[in-house]
């Protein structure tokens, strides 16, 4: 479905606008692939049925779900897709339109559940690295709608190394989360009744999406990997190339100005989070520069000549002192 | 009524642009900030013949800023020493007044003249335009100031692609629109907030030259052989240096502009022990002429005695990027003009650089390879044709987005056309009658020319 895509590229030669990226070209190839790892990790028995909607925006889930439940076996689970409600409902706060009736919610899913006489057994979020849908605000937003990023996320059509960190992060890190964090969920339902079961998932769920304080997150993904140290081990090495490191840069620099409390070294070895720290004092140190340079003469009338602002003339001199010797930037320090 | 004027800081590889809006308007008078026009402004102007004024010819000859300067130098002084910039200690704060201080000293007196020669200029006649190249360093800022605040429509025709980001200083538009090359040049801006209306997409005046030299590759490489000595025998793989100005905490320590250079050289000696002979010609720029010898001079000593000849250079760069069989460069604009000729190209993702990137897109032809990969990339793309092929094909097929209308030639005249468009007198004006007339019939002379 591609009826809420942006409009045409503009007449006047400009760049169209990124958001109707989502879902096209390199990204995706991600999501199938994505979808492809979750179907075969979670569709293992013989009996098992998929139902996969392959559309960007996946159409109501029950509507499929029904009549596929009918034809379930006896020991056989139905894997399939849908929309995220409460990814919507983080990052389209509001009544929920006729887009939000399509989407899957854990609380409602339960409740399905449980009438269809069938158990709840996995709801696995995926799709975090594809922005949003509807061209909400996502959880990457406002990286997401640059064109910086969509030349970031072209490079996973030819550069292994950030097509191998992408996919990493899709599947180590993204669906070790609550739903909540990706627009998509992949739900396994199992043919035999569980009330117990299905009130029980929905209330773990709702509490781990109240508690998404976002150290919380960086728990919830070390909790779900097994032996300890293994998620750094992996990521650093993903992290050897130079491109996939300001792929990741990008994406964690993001996420922590989403959430503060986010800390992304929990993630990363201390050699590369002293690299990241670097970065991101870099561009604090722009940004504080380029203010500092402005504001020292706020409110001096006297700067005003012919109706122009006399220090205009400083800024592009000072900026680049104020770098070199309050921040004292350049100096190649030895040892 | 004042002659019409226009206010005129363009670099002279975009005065095909001037000489289009010349052709349709007929003279006006060309005004150059400052205390001089460059020769060829002069010769140009002489082409037309419009008269050129250099604003400070308009003061009177024993001109002295002081009197101006010293009370708004004095206030400002008076307004630095009480200025508490938040969350910073009491030494940085000293260390940041003085900083200010210096700049004050160092900027303000050419800033009174500048905009006192600018109020003496608007005095004497009608400036309908202020086209510039550089909205941002000292003067080009605030011009671009005194023109806004004089409703003096302004326009910047990028002096590059903003192939990484603008920062800091560069990250605002100074005058009123912004004329870029293709949308790529576009897309920093847009990304920062830029009204997309404030842009236009032009081309670059300065490649409409290529158009010329891109059919003659063997000629050229012929000619750069006999002048620089080049074995006709091996293939071409040319690097364009790089430069950063320390306007950017991204900017790593140290010598960029040696360290890729390093990383190039290390490319072709790692070619040269795999059996790769090549020409390896370094395309600097002629600003760095001491220095950047004695950097090549200092790099080819450290290691082993080297395989491969190299040759440094700071003319030709046409040439070089036409007949190339591989152009190496680091974010560079240079890439760009590689990419309009067919030539392919190989972006270094430097150590410290990277971070401004990504510059190119995967769908543009380029190669990006870190310096590890450097060498694999230039083999790969001098032995394997059909990968050769395939970038090349993709970057033929992407060209527009970084250089409207690829090598049609036609970048001066579409700036020409937009500077024509916006010299037009605001429609509120305050003018009498026949003046009145006079001007919109000239408006509408010109909006037919523009179309």
């Amino acid at each position: 479905m591609r009826s809420h895509r942006r409009a045409a590229p503009a007449p006047t030669g400009l760049p169209a606008d990124v958001p109707g990226a989502f879902r096209t070209g390199p990204l995706a190839s991600l999501a199938g692939q994505v979808e492809a790892g979750l179907v075969a990790r979670l569709a293992t028995r013989s009996g098992d049925v998929t139902l996969l909607d392959t559309d960007a925006a996946p159409g109501d889930w029950r509507r499929r779900v029904r009549p596929a439940l009918q034809r379930l076996g006896p020991d056989a689970r139905l894997v399939f897709n849908a929309l995220s409600k409460d990814y919507l409902d983080l990052t389209e706060p509001g009544p929920a339109g006729r887009r939000g009736r399509a989407a899957l919610g854990v609380a409602e899913l339960a409740r399905f559940a449980t009438a269809a006489q069938t158990t709840v057994e996995a709801v696995v979020p995926y799709g975090a690295l594809l922005g949003h849908p509807f061209g909400g605000r996502s959880l990457l937003a406002p990286l997401d709608r640059t064109h910086r990023w969509r030349r970031g996320v072209s490079w996973l059509a030819r550069d292994d190394g950030r097509a191998d960190l992408a996919a990493f992060l899709e599947q180590r890190v993204v669906q070790a989360l609550p739903p909540g964090v990706a627009p998509y969920v992949m739900v396994v339902l199992a043919r035999h009744a569980d009330p117990a079961g299905n009130a029980g998932f929905a209330e773990r769920h709702r509490l781990a999406l109240s508690g998404s304080g976002a150290a919380d997150l960086v728990e919830l993904v070390r909790a779900q990997v097994g032996p300890a140290g293994s998620l750094e081990g992996d990521l650093d090495r993903l992290l050897t190339p130079l491109k996939a490191r300001v792929f990741a840069f990008e994406l964690l620099d993001q996420l922590s100005s989403r959430w503060p409390a986010f800390d992304p070294d929990g993630l990363l070895t201390p050699a590369r989070s002293g690299e990241f720290a670097r970065w991101r004092r870099a561009k604090a140190a722009d940004g504080e520069a380029t203010r500092l340079a402005r504001e020292w003469s706020d409110g001096c009338r006297e700067r005003v000549l012919h109706a122009t602002d006399l220090t205009l003339s400083l800024d592009y001199g000072l900026v680049r002192a104020i770098l070199e010797q309050y921040y004292d930037l350049y100096e190649e320090r030895l040892g | 009524m004042k002659p019409i004027a226009v206010l005129v800081s363009l670099w002279a590889h975009h005065f095909g642009a001037l000489e289009v809006f010349l052709e349709s308007r007929g003279p006006v008078v060309l005004l150059v900030p400052g205390s001089a026009a460059s020769p060829e402004l002069l010769e140009l102007a002489a082409r037309h013949g419009c008269e050129v004024v250099a604003t400070r010819s308009l003061l009177p000859p024993r001109y002295s800023p002081a009197k101006r300067l010293l009370p708004a130098a004095e206030a400002l002084r008076g307004h630095l020493a009480g200025w508490e910039p938040e969350g910073v200690d009491p030494v940085g704060r000293e260390l940041l007044r003085r900083l200010v201080a210096e700049r004050m000293d160092a900027e303000l007196p050419a800033a009174v003249m500048v905009l006192q020669s600018l109020a003496a200029a608007r005095a004497c006649y009608d400036i309908r335009l202020y086209a510039t190249t550089e909205d941002i360093t000292a003067r080009g800022r605030l011009v671009a100031g005194w023109a806004a605040s004089h409703k003096i429509p302004s326009l910047h025709l990028a002096h590059s692609i903003a192939l990484a980001d603008p920062y800091t200083v560069h990250a605002r538009l100074g005058a009123d629109k912004l004329a870029v090359y293709g949308a790529r040049g576009a897309e920093g801006y847009l990304d920062l907030g830029v009204a997309p209306d404030r842009i236009v997409v032009t081309g670059n005046p300065a490649w409409d030259g290529y158009a010329a030299l891109a059919g003659r590759r063997p000629q050229l490489r012929a000619e750069l052989d006999q002048e620089y000595g080049l074995d006709p025998t091996l293939p071409l793989v040319v690097f364009g240096t790089t430069w950063m100005g320390h306007m950017t905490g991204l900017e790593p320590p140290g010598d960029t502009n040696a360290a890729s250079l390093r990383a190039f050289l290390a490319a072709c000696e790692e070619l040269g022990r795999s059996g790769v002979r090549v020409n390896a010609v370094i395309k600097d720029r002629p600003a760095n002429t001491s220095r950047g010898e004695a950097t090549l001079t200092e790099l080819l000593a450290e290691g082993e005695p080297k395989l491969q000849r190299y040759v440094r250079c700071t003319a030709h760069t046409r040439e070089f990027a036409v007949a190339a069989d591989v152009m190496v460069g680091v974010d560079s604009n240079y890439l760009v003009e590689a990419m309009l000729v067919g030539t392919p190209v190989v972006n270094l993702v430097a150590e410290g650089l990277a971070i401004l990137g990504p510059t190119f897109d995967e769908e543009s032809g380029v190669v990006e390879a870190e310096p590890a990969e450097l060498a694999g990339s230039i083999r790969r793309l001098l032995e394997d044709p059909g990968f050769r092929a395939a970038r090349l094909a993709q970057a033929a097929a992407r060209i527009g987005y970084y250089n409207r209308g690829g090598l049609d030639g036609q970048s001066a005249r579409r700036v020409g056309e937009v500077m024509a468009a916006m010299a037009v007198p605001p429609p509120e004006s305050p003018s009498a009658g026949p003046v009145r007339r006079i001007r919109t019939l000239w408006g509408a002379v010109l909006a037919r020319v523009a179309r």
